[in-house]
């Protein structure tokens, strides 16, 4: 009797364990999403947006920020172009060129494609499914440039290497000959820009007197009316389940030896193990998940598409990117017994980027590679929604902007500039002549978005709201 | 004694230093007046492109009120309408007697008073005063030939001077006929200027008029944006509050199909920023 119970319990045990195995097969596979899914080429180009586009009319351009135009896929239109010369037959040979050429160029019939990095030029080619034998050093595209009555050459300009490049081929099918001309229909006002010198000519007059040579083509706005409206954002709130989710995902599926703290000002911190991994949630949805840094990784500089897609599988662990997503920043940095990567994402407004100033040059997400080992993954700011607010707000013109704000900017410039002999009547001019940088951003403040000028003078940024016309804050670079 | 001479010293002292005050200041206002038109940027052929608006941009470093003013030309081309027969209206302007001088008689168009003329007069007293112009300029020119020894023969300096020469009978009443003619022909020079500036403004539309260009003086850039403008020829006019013109600038905007085609022949400019290697 003893030997059957014996028997039957064993039968028993044995039919329960196949069944709870079969249940954690069955689940499992639900439980894991698409995370764990290889991204593709497609999906990695999708991240490499251009941040600007510009069209030169000769002395009038068109800057614009969004990948559609007045319905016309600008974006679209000029991957197709891009790939067009590339596929072209004859073989590309690459040449190079200087500044002062390329500042001709700028001035006739063109349309400039700015990226918001200095991307690697073969990483780009590759990601765009080519193979890519070249000998030459790397080049990076900072920006390219078709001309429109050159169809067998591209221009690009490397910002990092301060290089600039002829790309020449045979005249591929598609060029920008049609999305030129239905720019130059659809223009607006508001988009219209002109180069600092073509509208002020500093060099032959408030500043004639100081025999400078280099004209500053940085161009301006020309809308008679600055006018963005501000937005009110709503940041998306985790909920406890939805933070499991995520912890889950971050830790591959494994919460075994994972440790959770809750702190009083909703601070959620999971550890793994003794800290190798930490999965920290912020009060504000703020997420960053750091690695521990492995000492003895050999020496070895994470590829760019690897780089990247790990990047993306690491923020699709942590919440689902939104559509408009997009690689904003990279570095690479080498010391002794390691290299540095870090990957740098942003969102986009209407095209016009996302600025947090938290973060390193306003970028909302931030991951980090030593060698080839993702060691930090910073999430920012989840924005859910958003809405329009029309306040009536100061309308002015670049030139009164800036009046406005002149004193910083001379102060400011003394400071960049000590020994500076520019007469004190003379410094607002300079300062014009040194302004390096004028960009567009959206920046968050408490829960708006405020339009804000992105401004370089000298050695200082300065962010002026556009909505008040005042100076937010500046700070030496 | 010494106290009105310390007085006398103090005061001069004083007043000399009145005086470098003044100088001092008398330096810093004397800043030269510069005007510079940057925007249109035309060139030396006088063209730029048609967009959909024309940017002004001037600098106006300037103690003085200045005006700034745009007039569209249009071609001057006069066809006259029927009316303009009417052989009543061609006798209220009478022709100058060509040769002669006695000329007293002559009714001046100044003299005559005309309430809001029409095209067709407008362009007949033009017609009138550049033939009244044409004819005294040559006996303008006769006169001056007759009498272009003269000087030569009077003049101290000139290597022909003769201190014994006398002027013949003839020669004074040439001298008598220059002076008198040149009155003539000076008038008639002025009548015809004014009937051409009458002419010219028939053919002129005005953009924008007299507008003050008011700017910071820590940065005095006139800015200002002409919507909608149209190819054409025009004229843009700094003048001060006098109405004297200080500055005109005329230029022409063109379609982007004639500029087009001086960038096709422009194309061989790349030539020069390619590294030559890469096409061999």
């Amino acid at each position: 009797m003893k030997e059957f119970i014996r028997s039957l319990m064993l039968v028993c045990l044995t039919i329960s364990a196949l069944i709870m195995t079969g249940a954690v097969f069955m689940t499992e596979s639900s439980e894991v999403p698409e995370l764990l899914e290889k991204y593709d080429k497609k999906d990695l180009i999708k991240l490499i947006r251009p941040q600007n586009y510009v069209f030169s009319f000769g002395d009038l351009f068109i800057k614009i920020y969004d990948d559609t135009y007045e319905n016309i896929p600008l974006r679209s239109e000029y991957e197709t172009i891009f790939k067009s010369f590339i596929e072209a037959p004859m073989e590309k040979k690459l040449g190079t060129s200087d500044k002062d050429s390329w500042n001709e160029q700028l001035k006739r019939k063109s349309m400039r494609v700015d990226y918001p990095f200095d991307i690697p030029l073969k990483d780009l080619l590759e990601l765009y499914n080519y193979n890519v034998e070249t000998d030459s050093e790397e080049i990076h595209i900072s920006s390219v440039l078709f001309l429109l009555n050159r169809k067998d050459v591209i221009y690009i300009y490397d910002k990092q290497a301060e290089k600039y490049y002829s790309l020449s081929g045979s005249e591929p099918t598609e060029w920008i000959d049609s999305l030129y001309a239905e720019i130059d229909e659809k223009k607006l006002e508001k988009d219209t820009y002109k180069p600092l010198e073509a509208r002020y000519a500093l060099l032959q007059t408030g500043l004639r007197e100081y025999n400078l040579q280099e004209e500053n083509l940085l161009l301006t706005p020309m809308a008679s009316e600055i006018d963005f409206p501000k937005y009110n954002i709503v940041k998306g709130e985790l909920s406890s389940v939805k933070l499991e989710e995520y912890a889950n995902t971050v830790f591959d599926n494994d919460l075994s030896f994972v440790k959770k703290s809750v702190y009083s000002d909703n601070e959620t911190i999971f550890i793994y193990g003794y800290g190798e991994k930490v999965f920290k949630v912020s009060g504000d949805g703020s997420l960053e998940y750091t690695v521990k840094v492995n000492e003895n990784a050999p020496k070895k500089a994470i590829e760019f598409k690897d780089g990247l897609e790990k990047s993306l599988t690491q923020l699709n662990k942590m919440g689902d990117p939104s559509g408009t997503l997009y690689m904003s920043g990279y570095k690479q940095i080498e010391t002794t017994n390691a290299v540095e990567t870090v990957y740098y994402f942003n969102y986009a407004k209407d095209g016009i980027p996302f600025y947090y100033s938290d973060m390193r040059d306003g970028h909302l997400i931030e991951v980090r590679f030593v060698n080839e080992e993702l060691i930090k993954a910073q999430k920012n700011v989840i924005i859910a929604t958003n809405e329009n607010l029309r306040d009536p707000h100061f309308k002015k013109n670049f030139k009164l902007i800036l009046l406005r704000n002149r004193f910083a900017f001379e102060i400011g410039y003394q400071n960049d500039r000590p020994l500076t002999t520019v007469a004190a009547e003379d410094i607002y001019q300079m300062c014009l002549q040194e302004m390096s940088s004028l960009e567009t951003k959206y920046m968050i403040v408490g829960d708006e978005l405020i339009p804000t000028w992105h401004i370089v003078i000298a050695d200082t940024k300065y962010i002026i709201n556009l909505i008040n016309g005042e100076l937010i804050k500046d700070s030496s670079n | 004694m010494l106290k009105k001479y310390m007085l006398v010293v103090f005061i001069l002292v004083m007043a000399l230093s009145i005086n470098m005050i003044s100088f001092a200041n008398d330096g810093e206002t004397t800043e030269e007046d510069y005007v510079h038109i940057i925007s249109p940027e035309v060139g030396e052929s006088g063209k730029t492109i048609l967009n959909d608006a024309l940017f002004i941009s001037i600098y106006v470093q300037s103690n003085d009120t200045l005006l700034l003013s745009m007039i569209k030309k249009e071609t001057s081309i006069f066809t006259f309408e029927e009316e303009v027969e009417d052989p009543e209206f061609i006798e209220l302007i009478p022709l100058v007697a060509a040769e002669s001088i006695e000329v007293e008689e002559k009714i001046s168009l100044a003299d005559v008073t005309i309430v809001e003329l029409t095209k067709e007069e407008i362009f007949s007293a033009y017609q009138i005063a550049e033939a009244d112009l044409a004819i005294l300029q040559a006996d303008f020119e006769t006169a001056k030939n007759a009498i272009a020894k003269i000087p030569s023969l009077l003049d101290e300096s000139a290597t022909l001077y003769d201190p014994l020469y006398k002027l013949s009978e003839l020669e004074i009443e040439n001298l008598a006929y220059y002076e008198k003619i040149s009155n003539f022909y000076n008038e008639a020079l002025n009548e015809y200027v004014k009937w051409e500036n009458k002419y010219n403004k028939l053919f002129e539309t005005v953009v924008f008029d007299q507008e003050e260009m008011i700017v910071d003086p820590s940065f005095p850039y006139f800015e200002h944006t002409v919507q909608d403008i149209t190819p054409g020829t025009y004229d843009l006019v700094i003048s001060n509050a006098k109405g004297d013109d200080i500055e005109t600038l005329t230029f022409e905007i063109v379609t982007e199909d004639i500029i087009a085609d001086t960038i096709k022949e422009e194309v061989n400019i790349f030539d020069k920023i390619i590294d030559p290697n890469i096409f061999e």
